[in-house]
């Protein structure tokens, strides 16, 4: 195998994808290693190795003496046709091996539009894509991630789903699969049922999700896999607090990674010294959904800052609240002078602000705004949503003008003032108070596209679109039911691949899969009746559906 | 100010790293051995290192050069020793000479 492999990396874009052999890459003694994992992303390398949770899975297994962990990503089309026209499999980055030379594979899922890729893996893997058909010497397929707190439209392709934060369970799953004597498939399915947090398709069985309740002792790489090529995020990262005490109704990570739990400000500081010195990365990133609400994030941040000083590592503070305190710290602690701050209004009036619970003023707003202009920052990104519940002509005028003051307020500091207006089409999830809502049409975004377009024009203004058929998509699939899965096997049958990459969605082809499974696609998006039964209800998040309910409909 | 020509491998484990991926990983990894190297002056600094003609993705050498621009002073024998240390598979420093 090895030498066919050798032989067509040099026919392929990009071979540092596929060879492995990276900085702190784990190199575990295949045959003398009990249980083998392979930790699958389906998207390409340069994504899944920009992923955390695949870093912290990967570490928490090779730190186990009896297990070894490998990486295995979705190959670009170019190396799909090589491994198809060379009878390969699929193979895994760190021994080369064949998917179905692994005891479990664990997918980590991050976005709907990746979900044809999973069924392309286990094509290229040689292993049945319905769980149904696998038999007691195929592999076992895991799933994880923010998408499987709605994991029906997938479930008949998996096993099972570790719902809510997998480092907690990861290692429990391993060893009771290891020491299972039994080499049934179902018996094995039985036993993992049972360890609260996994969900069992064939099963059926109601979940409440796992989570960690002292971050601050959790595993946590310290020697971080350094690909040689570029990932997407090509840094140092300290997770410093899971959670978001803010209540924006539509975010489906707000609400389904409660409670807020920060890590202490020793670890942080002892794990980044690690990074650093493992890593020789120069940024190193503080994240979290929220990191300006880190209860110690001034003195973290300068603690950090003062440490690393002469060393030329650039810290930067992504996820912050604008507003005059956040922007003068980022711009304290970062070594090169941030160039734009990017802020999310997410609508263009107060009144829909308040619907939607984003708890942010457009006196916060021009605060943050001149603060960041007097710091010598130029460029100012905006993320909106178009399509949100209750909606009016107004709230689309509301853009405009809040995108027109902020131009108005950054001239009056330098001519090189730009604004990016970006829209994002609303997405009702589920477990949110919003999952009730419908989801515009591919008409209505486009139409309100182009409302936003023709009102907001000027020089230094950029405005910019997620593609309209894209967010259908997901909009489809984040809400939608077991019956999809046959539309996801039917689009790949027809040559979807890579979704969510705008150069390879086909949307004509998702059309066509639609149609000839005879499921009409506009149903998921419709609003949803209160009392109708959604099928992500078996899950328990640690929010009731009622408390959901009552922030959706505040008296 | 010192200027150190180095001779490195590149392996079968890294030889399908383009050129600039690799210098990349010469970067960081002298970045971990926290060597005392001279920077550029500019807003986005960069490492002083000149590097040889570059390899074809998918080959092999016993001897690629690279001159490294020293900030200080250190032994070229101490400079290999740290790199090495740092350095991933498959790339390995065989000489270091002050020119």
């Amino acid at each position: 195998m090895k030498e066919i492999i050798e032989q067509i990396l040099p026919n392929v874009q990009k071979p540092a994808r596929y060879i492995g052999n990276e900085l702190n890459s784990a190199h575990k003694d295949w045959d003398k290693t009990s249980f083998k994992v392979a930790i699958a992303y389906p998207d390409t390398y340069e994504i899944g190795m920009s992923n955390l949770g695949i870093q912290i899975l990967y570490d928490i297994l090779n730190q186990e003496k009896d297990i070894l962990a490998e990486r295995v990503f979705a190959p670009w089309p170019d190396m799909e046709e090589q491994l198809i026209t060379n009878n390969l499999q699929l193979f895994s980055l760190e021994s080369w091996k064949p998917l179905t030379e692994f005891d479990l594979i664990g997918f980590g899922l991050g976005h709907e539009l990746t979900y044809t890729n999973i069924i392309n893996m286990l094509k290229l893997g040689n292993i049945p894509i319905w769980q149904k058909d696998r038999q007691d010497n195929h592999p076992l397929i895991m799933g994880g991630g923010p998408c499987v707190f709605n994991p029906e439209p997938i479930a008949d392709f998996f096993d099972f789903f570790v719902i809510g934060e997998a480092e907690e369970v990861i290692v429990e799953i391993a060893e009771r699969l290891r020491d299972s004597k039994l080499d049934i498939r179902n018996s094995k399915l039985d036993a993992l049922a049972k360890i609260p947090g996994i969900y069992v398709p064939s099963l059926n069985n109601k979940v409440t999700k796992r989570y960690i309740k002292d971050l601050t002792p959790a595993p946590y790489p310290l020697t971080p896999i350094i690909p040689f090529i570029e990932a997407v995020h090509d840094r140092a990262v300290v997770e410093i607090m899971r959670g978001c005490k803010w209540g924006c109704k539509f975010c489906q990570a707000a609400w389904t990674t409660r409670p807020v739990r920060e890590k202490k400000m020793d670890k942080i500081i002892q794990i980044a010294d690690e990074l650093i010195k493992n890593s020789g990365h120069e940024e190193l990133s503080l994240v979290s959904l929220s990191t300006s609400d880190y209860s110690q994030i001034q003195e973290l941040a300068n603690t950090l800052a003062k440490k690393y000083e002469g060393k030329r590592i650039n810290i930067s503070l992504p996820s912050m609240r604008t507003n005059t305190f956040s922007i003068n710290l980022a711009k304290d602690v970062a070594r090169v002078r941030p160039s734009g701050v990017t802020l999310a209004p997410e609508a263009g009036t107060q009144r829909l602000r308040d619907v939607i619970g984003k708890n942010m003023s457009e006196e916060n707003i021009m605060d943050g705004i001149e603060s960041a202009f007097s710091a010598g920052i130029s460029s100012i990104k905006l993320y909106f949503m178009i399509g949100l519940p209750t909606e009016t002509e107004e709230d689309l005028l509301g853009i405009c003008a809040l995108a027109q003051k902020i131009i108005a307020a950054g001239k009056k500091h330098t001519n090189r003032a730009r604004v990016t207006v970006n829209l994002a089409t609303f997405i009702p999830k589920p477990h949110t108070p919003l999952q009730w809502a419908r989801q515009i049409s591919i008409e209505e975004t486009l139409e309100k596209q182009r409302f936003i377009k023709q009102n907001l024009r000027g020089k230094s203004l950029t405005v910019r679109w997620h593609d309209a058929s894209a967010s259908f998509l997901e909009g489809v699939f984040a809400r939608g039911d077991r019956k999809l899965a046959l539309v996801i096997e039917k689009a790949w049958q027809l040559g979807c691949r890579l979704d969510a990459w705008s150069e390879h969605l086909k949307f004509d082809l998702w059309q066509k899969a639609f149609n000839e499974t005879g499921i009409n696609p506009d149903n998921y998006l419709r609003e949803r009746s209160t009392d109708e039964e959604l099928p992500w209800d078996f899950i328990d998040t640690g929010v009731p559906k009622e408390r959901l309910l009552r922030a959706a409909n505040p008296d | 100010m010192q200027r150190i020509q180095i001779k490195y491998t590149k392996g079968e484990e890294v030889k399908f790293i383009s050129h600039r991926d690799l210098m990349r990983v010469f970067q960081r990894a002298i970045r971990r051995a926290e060597l005392p190297m001279a920077y550029s002056q500019g807003f986005n600094p960069h490492m002083k290192i000149s590097w040889g003609q570059a390899l074809k993705v998918g080959a092999t050498s016993e001897g690629e050069p690279a001159t490294l621009q020293i900030d200080g002073w250190i032994k070229p024998a101490e400079l290999m020793a740290k790199l090495n240390k740092t350095l991933p598979q498959g790339i390995a420093i065989l000489e270091a000479n002050l020119v």
